[in-house]
């Protein structure tokens, strides 16, 4: 019952709700960056229904022939320039200038030149995947981070795996299926880092003020003296930390569920749910994203819910350990940003020869800076199959035993 | 005054001194360090920095019509001096390539042996002179094309400006467009770094007698009523102190980037592409930046005296600084000190948020300061 009360303690803080409030219009406000290509990606939806999302051979012949008469179509209303045209793209370019269509006929030239792409694209893919050659990009990243010895070698041997992996992809045909064409839309960034890296920042401050807030409470207000000289008062900590937990996991509730809403009620991914997240239409730099195990968006998505809650929690951990000792949400506060910022920092104290560069990158710090790259081997440091893992699962295990610390510690601890 | 002095002793306990030191330190290695360790970034950007020295060393920070004739002419030195390096060469010289002429247009389908020999020579020898004869066409093209540019660049709306750019003695300026973007990027920084700063250091300023239950002892005297103007006089001290300390080392480190040359030049430069509203020089540009983080300054601490004031908490008052700090951030990056004046925004956009800030920052002291000598304490 006393969790009741520590957590209406949480709950009466009207900052916690300001603070949500502004955090939702924020990342609405990200959300809706991409609303320009909206009608442009309407084309890939009635593409799916229509065709299905897997690029086969039958597939590919049915969309073929239906974009043989989109180009006939093309072709008939530009016929007093004499001339054949192949794509409608090739109609646009000409005229990009002097427009001698109907507003109609614009809107279904545009339409028709995203079908062309959709179209081209998936016919490109084979002959891009054999040339895909994961040893350039070995060597492009140990050239562009000057890497040397044990950490070329590392990278090296990661990009081969990751090349055994590449054709294990290439064989169930993970990478041919239709999605955004996000080279153009990049809905993978959107979604997964600018939106992802927002919410992880934002519920990071929560959770810190949440759990400081509450475990430092009774010194802030005065009753420390009170509460703490009781035997009872000393069990308070535990109380505290779980109702900074529920706390925490209504204000993931909330911000996730509002932020995801708006933003799979503005984008639709109907259909796309079960697009393998590596396929190629996802790839938005020159190597596309490659996932050490064959996920789905939906899957992908799923994980990454479930990454960011159990890092949120981790914060949690470091932020009560820090509390118990420091007494002062105050000092907690920016102790933990400066603790989050030498986290981010501490890899580049490694020389560039040696794999601490790598083992160095194993905290939660680095591993929110890239949540579009999580299960993959694409960030050139936390290329590793298990980084994501390993690093929560060694996480888990300091955090819980630093709590378990201050919560013993806190029973026989001076209160000034 | 005495009381001033002990106010501002306060704010400046050694905890939070360490504090900013870490949190500088942390900043200067996450944010700053890479605009000063990579700059001019790489080739030929460097070999450009040095001509564009050059250039101001001869002609002044400007380049009229007959000192550009004179440019051309030291160009066609250079690549005369090109032409022979590449006659030189055996395996040029054989494929029939004995000019830097033939040496540029020369591409790899028609001999992609000699191909991975001209890389070598580039990239691998980096042999100067043809890196500077890189940089020394962009100029040149620069230089030939800004009117045409201006005249058909779609993004500038204003017919008025083009005009006012293309009649001015300042559009032969000389200043690389590198050289503001750096300034800009690290000032932008150091602008951010202060107000993080001053929020730290400013928002205890009342918020600590509260906690020490200071403040009923406080408000039954008449001297203590008074207190809110001095504690402000000593935030804004304060807020002064820490900006010019932090001004004064930046500037310290800026000047390894060796700019002092292109003080003089406009902003209305050729090689800009005429980004900027307004006709003034580097170091006008410079000092209006500063101006700027004052400003922001400023505005930081009264927010943060007045949030100090009226908030109960600790939490309560971190959380209300989040919001502030997260828009000041974004209006900082977007165009109250990165791209001062820039195109992408009307001129009176900037003018007005500094002075829509210095209101807003005015409004909530002074709406407060009427409460305080008559405000109940419990």
């Amino acid at each position: 019952m006393i969790i009741k009360h520590e957590l209406w303690k949480i709950a009466k803080m009207p900052i916690i709700w300001f603070l949500l409030l502004f955090f939702i219009g924020l990342n609405v406000l990200i959300s809706l960056t991409n609303t320009d290509f909206k009608e442009d990606m309407a084309v890939l939806k009635d593409l799916v229904r229509n065709y299905g999302h897997d690029i086969n051979v039958e597939m590919m012949t049915d969309l073929g022939d239906d974009y043989e008469e989109k180009v006939a179509w093309v072709n008939h209303i530009a016929k007093h320039d004499g001339k054949t045209y192949e794509h409608p793209s090739e109609l646009l370019d000409t005229y990009i200038s002097e427009k001698p269509f109907n507003e109609d006929e614009m809107q279904k030239l545009w339409q028709y030149r995203s079908i062309e792409t959709y179209y081209r694209v998936s016919q490109d893919i084979d002959e891009f995947y054999q040339k895909l050659d994961l040893k350039d990009s070995a060597s492009a990243i140990i050239g562009m981070y000057g890497m040397k010895d044990a950490a070329a070698d590392t990278v090296r041997d990661q990009f081969q795996k990751l090349d055994r992996r590449l054709e294990e992809l290439i064989e169930n045909g993970e990478h041919k299926h239709l999605f955004f064409h996000n080279k153009v839309y990049e809905m993978h960034e959107l979604l997964f880092e600018k939106i992802g890296r927002a919410l992880i920042f934002e519920l990071m401050l929560l959770f810190v003020l949440i759990t400081a807030a509450v475990t430092n409470y009774e010194f802030e207000n005065k009753t420390a003296a009170v509460s703490y000289t009781a035997k009872r008062g000393r069990k308070l900590a535990l109380a505290k930390l779980a109702a900074a937990s529920i706390a925490g996991f209504f204000v993931i509730l909330v911000l996730i569920g509002v932020t995801f809403t708006t933003y799979f009620l503005t984008y639709d991914y109907s259909g796309l749910w079960n697009v393998p997240i590596s396929t190629y239409f996802n790839a938005e730099m020159p190597l596309p994203y490659i996932t050490w195990w064959n996920l789905s968006f939906l899957e992908y998505l799923g994980f990454f819910v479930l990454f960011v809650i159990i890092i949120q929690y981790l914060f949690m951990g470091i932020t009560f350990f820090l509390s118990i000792f420091m007494k002062n949400t105050y000092l907690v506060f920016f102790c933990f940003l400066i603790i989050a910022g030498a986290g981010v920092l501490l890899p580049e104290i490694a020389p560039h020869g040696s794999n601490f560069i790598f083992y160095l990158q194993y905290t939660p710090y680095v591993m929110v800076m890239n949540p579009h790259e999580w299960l993959m081997g694409n960030g050139p440091f936390t290329i590793y199959k298990t980084y994501e893992a390993v690093t929560i699962v060694v996480w888990t295990l300091v955090t819980g035993s630093l709590c378990a610390l201050s919560i013993r510690r806190f029973k026989r601890m001076q209160l000034h | 005054m005495r009381i001033i002095l002990y106010e501002i002793g306060k704010l400046f306990n050694w905890k939070v001194i360490g504090l900013l030191f870490l949190l500088s330190f942390l900043f200067y290695q996450l944010f700053l360090s890479f605009h000063f360790e990579y700059f001019p970034n790489g080739r030929p950007a460097g070999d450009h920095f040095k001509i564009t020295k050059q250039m101001i060393a001869k002609y002044g920070p400007e380049m009229n019509k007959k000192e550009y004739e004179n440019f051309k002419k030291t160009y066609e030195k250079e690549v005369n001096k090109a032409d022979k390096y590449v006659a030189s060469q055996e395996e040029f010289a054989n494929a029939g390539i004995t000019t830097y002429e033939g040496f540029k247009k020369f591409d790899r389908p028609s001999n992609p042996e000699l191909d991975n020999l001209k890389a070598e020579i580039i990239f691998k020898k980096e042999i100067d002179i043809f890196w500077e004869l890189q940089a020394r066409e962009s100029i040149m093209e620069r230089y030939e094309h800004f009117e045409e540019r201006t005249l058909t660049n779609r993004y500038i709306d204003n017919e008025e400006w083009k005009k006012e750019y293309l009649n001015s003695e300042s559009r032969h300026s000389i200043l690389p467009d590198y050289v503001i973007a750096n300034f800009s990027n690290l000032i932008s920084m150091v602008g951010i770094l202060i107000v993080l700063s001053v929020i730290i250091v400013v928002s205890r300023i009342h918020i600590i007698e509260y906690q020490n239950n200071a403040i009923t002892l406080q408000y039954t005297t008449m001297e203590g009523r008074n207190l809110f103007k001095k504690k402000l006089v000593a935030a804004m001290v304060t807020a002064t102190m820490i900006t010019t300390v932090y001004l004064g080392i930046f500037f310290q480190l800026y000047a390894q980037n060796e700019t002092s040359e292109f003080f003089a030049s406009s902003l209305f430069s050729f090689e800009f592409n005429g980004h900027y509203w307004l006709d003034i020089t580097f170091f006008q540009y410079i000092i209006a930046s500063v101006v700027g983080v004052y400003l922001l300054s400023f505005v930081t601490a009264a927010i943060s005296t007045y949030l100090s004031r009226v908030v109960w908490s600790y939490i309560s008052l971190i959380g209300s600084q989040i919001p502030i700090a997260v828009v000041l951030i974004l209006l900082i990056k977007e165009y109250l000190i990165t791209r001062m004046f820039g195109m992408q925004y009307p001129v009176y956009l900037t003018i007005g948020t500094y002075i829509g800030l210095l209101l807003i920052g005015g409004a909530v002291l002074s709406f407060r300061w009427k409460k305080e000598r008559i405000i109940d304490i419990v």
